[in-house]
């Protein structure tokens, strides 16, 4: 390869990277604009005001020409830093710029052939360093853009709750049907699926609270499987809302009896209704399951009710008020019968404000009068040196009660005062002799050593 | 350099290089940067200084890499009353045909490695007398200069540790060596396998990687292979730049090379950064040297050459972490 071929080569591959990087930035550019195009388009259809259909999209272009614009700066290949940019951008460690550089010399090295080689294939199985006109980000903003351009057609695929109320179906309809008021569809097989769906989460509590009911086929009739799509079970749903509707007034009854055992009774029934057949399962519940019970049969009262009203969804919404302060009045009756006989709460279960008595006076000192303290602070400036320590002058009243310097009396002797000894070693026995011996024997006088 | 009778190509120095390695990792046991790294200096016709605490495999190292090699070896231990004459050799006096004569009778020095063990036990008279071994692979005496047999290489040990009676080796004599290289306790499989590797009857036994009879042929040619290795200027450039980065005087008085350093590296530091880094080249299989190969052995390169202060001292401060520091930001700048 000669010094031509490869500035002919890093040039044309310095021309293709940058065709690719434009390529990119093109088809971003142009996604971007049409996203910001259509988001305006929808935003005026819906009425926004005109600041935010217009600024909206200008500035989500502006940010996104921004962006591009130093996506592509700094994947630019000049001309002139060719070798050095794709060195680094494809990871060639530093070939292509040796190449160049010794492509010019006047004595091609010894290894410049296996340079160029070496170079070559790097560069070839590099490719795939190029900048591709669609990626990952291409992709999510075409995506974007197909949202956007389908936006109108979502809201069917949005859950029912979030819609206006339509239409309201006929009395009789809503009678033979199970009537939830919350519920805004219109069609019958709809409600059915809320009721289905409803009688899954339940039954499935109840499996989380009774694993063996789960073992039971026939419950699974009542779960998931009665959704609008499984039109196998609509049959099992059909004979839910009968049951329903028969058993409408066993619900009312239920709400209303104020009996613990009857609102069990109130409280299978009212799952009966909810569940279809799995529910049947329901009224072998525990005793853990009948506030749920109790619930249900509060919840048919309303559904009841509703029922013969009309479809209007603010009378409806007023029974419904008017029902469920029936019933928390109804509650807290059953709540102050239950107290009574409701037993004391344990030490740390409970939330009991006598469970550790009652509040006691405090008792007068025993002395009869109560000990007088005054805390007083020192307020004078702390700005000069304290006698003790510190900075500032002491106010009167610490200063006078504060520990004082006293002079001391002790004064050093000038001559060390004799000594004698304290204590004595006991002498061992066996040595006692000597030592009788050097305390008789008269010491030579003047001899500093003894 | 004149050029060697047999070439070798790059793909054959690699191949070589791979099967020392490999061939030394059979006995030298978790030490494979070390491995590679005296290897590097060796190619790239410098000496390696190693320091470690005793036990750690050092002279273990030296004789297997000549053993491997199939190169001549020698070896000094160094003690405070070894004599240059002990290392360089000394004039006889002989009887030929009747009449006395001075003859040089060779020292060790003469020799292809040379193993000079501890040698911060030497006075520094004895360390100086190779300095002119190292740095021209020559010895004069009595007036007359002898030339080393080439490949010369010197692997010198010395001891962190037990520094009462030594003598560290000044900077002069520092600044021959390429690389100083810290060897490191192994880790605890590596200890196993060492144990088990030594304590048994079957030793490992190596073999040379290179034919006996043109080992040192090859190895001049290899040499002048490595020499030949393209650099571009930028790759010059960086080499510049961290040498220099090292300076005290070279970037502000706040930067940690004029808190914490003395004097910088030598210009004999950039040409171990370069030639090390032409070594790592071929190793990567390139004609040509990159910017990771000059990272790679920058701390090894540069560590020992520079001189650290009283502050680095008084901090505790160590000569690889301070040039760590220096040339990080050196590295981070490159284009």
């Amino acid at each position: 390869m000669t010094p031509v071929a490869i500035d002919h080569m890093l040039h044309a591959f310095a021309a293709r990277y940058r065709s690719a990087v434009l390529t990119h930035a093109a088809a971003v550019v142009l996604l971007g604009g049409a996203i910001s195009g259509v988001l305006g388009w929808r935003l005026r259809a819906a009425g926004a005001a005109p600041p935010l259909w217009a600024g909206a999209p200008a500035v989500l272009a502006a940010v996104l020409l921004v962006a591009v614009w130093r996506w592509a700066h700094t994947r630019w290949i000049a001309r002139d830093g060719a070798a050095a940019l794709l060195d680094r951008t494809l990871g060639l460690q530093q070939r292509l710029v040796t190449a160049e550089e010794f492509a010019h010399a006047a004595t091609p090295p010894s290894l410049y052939p296996l340079l160029i080689e070496d170079a070559q294939r790097h560069v070839t199985t590099q490719q795939a360093g190029f900048p591709r006109p669609f990626d990952h980000l291409t992709g999510a903003m075409t995506a974007v853009l197909l949202m956007l351009l389908l936006w109108p057609y979502l809201p069917q695929a949005l859950p029912t709750a979030l819609q206006p109320p339509q239409t309201p179906p006929p009395p009789d309809q809503q009678q033979s049907s199970a009537p939830q008021p919350s519920a805004g569809g219109t069609g019958q097989q709809e409600q059915k699926g809320q009721q289905g769906r409803q009688g899954q989460q339940r039954t499935q509590d109840q499996q989380g609270k009774s694993g063996d009911q789960g073992q039971d086929p026939g419950k699974q009739d009542g779960r998931a499987q009665s959704d609008t799509q499984q039109s196998g079970q609509q049959d099992s749903q059909q004979q839910s809302g009968d049951q329903q509707g028969k058993q409408g007034k066993a619900d009312q009854r239920g709400a209303q009896q104020a009996d613990g055992a009857k609102q069990g009774d109130g409280a299978k029934q009212g799952d009966r209704a909810q569940q279809g057949d799995g529910a049947q399962q329901g009224g072998q519940r525990s005793d853990a399951a009948q506030p749920r019970g109790q619930q249900a049969g509060q919840q048919a009262v309303p559904q009841a009710g509703a029922g013969q009203m009309s479809g209007q969804s603010e009378a409806l919404k007023a029974d419904i008020q008017k029902l469920l302060k029936e019933v928390s009045g109804e509650l807290k009756d059953l709540q102050a019968q239950a107290a009574p006989n409701s037993p004391e709460p344990q030490a740390g279960t409970g939330t009991d404000p006598n469970l550790y008595g009652g509040e006691e006076p405090l008792e007068a000192p025993a002395g009869g009068e109560p000990l007088a303290l005054e805390l007083g602070s020192d307020l004078q400036p702390t700005t000069k040196e304290r006698s003790g320590a510190g900075v500032g002058k002491a106010g009167t009243d610490v200063a006078r009660s504060g520990p004082r310097t006293q002079a001391e009396d002790a004064q050093l002797a000038d001559q060390p005062l004799p000594e004698s000894p304290s204590t004595r070693q006991p002498i061992p026995a066996e040595y006692r002799s000597v030592f009788d011996q050097m305390r008789r024997t008269p010491q030579p006088a003047g001899d500093p050593a003894q | 350099m004149t050029k060697p009778d047999v070439p070798v190509t790059p793909e054959e120095f690699r191949r070589a290089f791979e099967a020392i390695r490999a061939e030394l990792a059979r006995v030298i046991v978790g030490q494979n940067e070390v491995v590679e790294r005296l290897l590097v200096a060796f190619f790239a016709g410098g000496h390696v200084l190693l320091e470690g605490v005793p036990g750690l495999g050092k002279t273990l190292l030296a004789k297997s890499f000549a053993h491997v090699m199939g190169l001549s070896f020698k070896r000094i231990q160094c003690t405070p009353d070894l004599m240059p004459a002990d290392i360089l050799g000394t004039q006889l006096v002989v009887d030929r045909g009747g009449h006395k004569a001075f003859e040089f009778a060779r020292g060790p020095v003469f020799t292809n490695i040379l193993l000079a063990d501890e040698i911060n036990r030497a006075t520094p008279k004895t360390q100086s007398a190779l300095l002119e071994a190292m740095e021209e692979h020559q010895v004069t005496t009595a007036g007359m200069t002898f030339h080393l047999e080439e490949p010369f290489f010197v692997i010198a040990t010395q001891n962190p540790i037990e520094m009462e009676g030594t003598f560290p080796l000044p900077e002069a004599q520092l600044d021959r060596f390429l690389f100083k290289l810290v060897v490191g306790y192994p880790s605890a499989d590596d200890l196993s396998r060492i144990i088990r590797q030594t304590t048994t009857a079957d030793a490992a036994a190596l073999k040379t990687a290179l034919p006996p009879e043109q080992a040192h042929t090859w190895i001049v040619a290899a040499r002048h292979l490595v020499r030949e290795v393209l650099v571009a200027s930028p790759i010059e450039a960086y080499v510049v730049r961290l040498v220099t980065a090292t300076r005290p005087e070279s970037d502000g008085t706040d930067s940690p090379a004029s808190r914490f350093l003395r004097y910088g590296a030598s210009p004999r530091g950039a040409q171990a950064l370069l030639m090390g880094a032409k070594v790592l080249a071929l190793i990567e299989g390139r004609v040509n040297v990159s910017f990771e190969d000059v990272d790679r052995v920058a701390l090894p390169a540069l560590s020992h050459r520079v001189v650290l202060s009283f502050e680095a001292e008084a901090d505790k401060r160590t000569a690889p972490e301070i040039v760590s520091e220096i040339i990080t930001p050196v590295q981070r700048s490159r284009t």
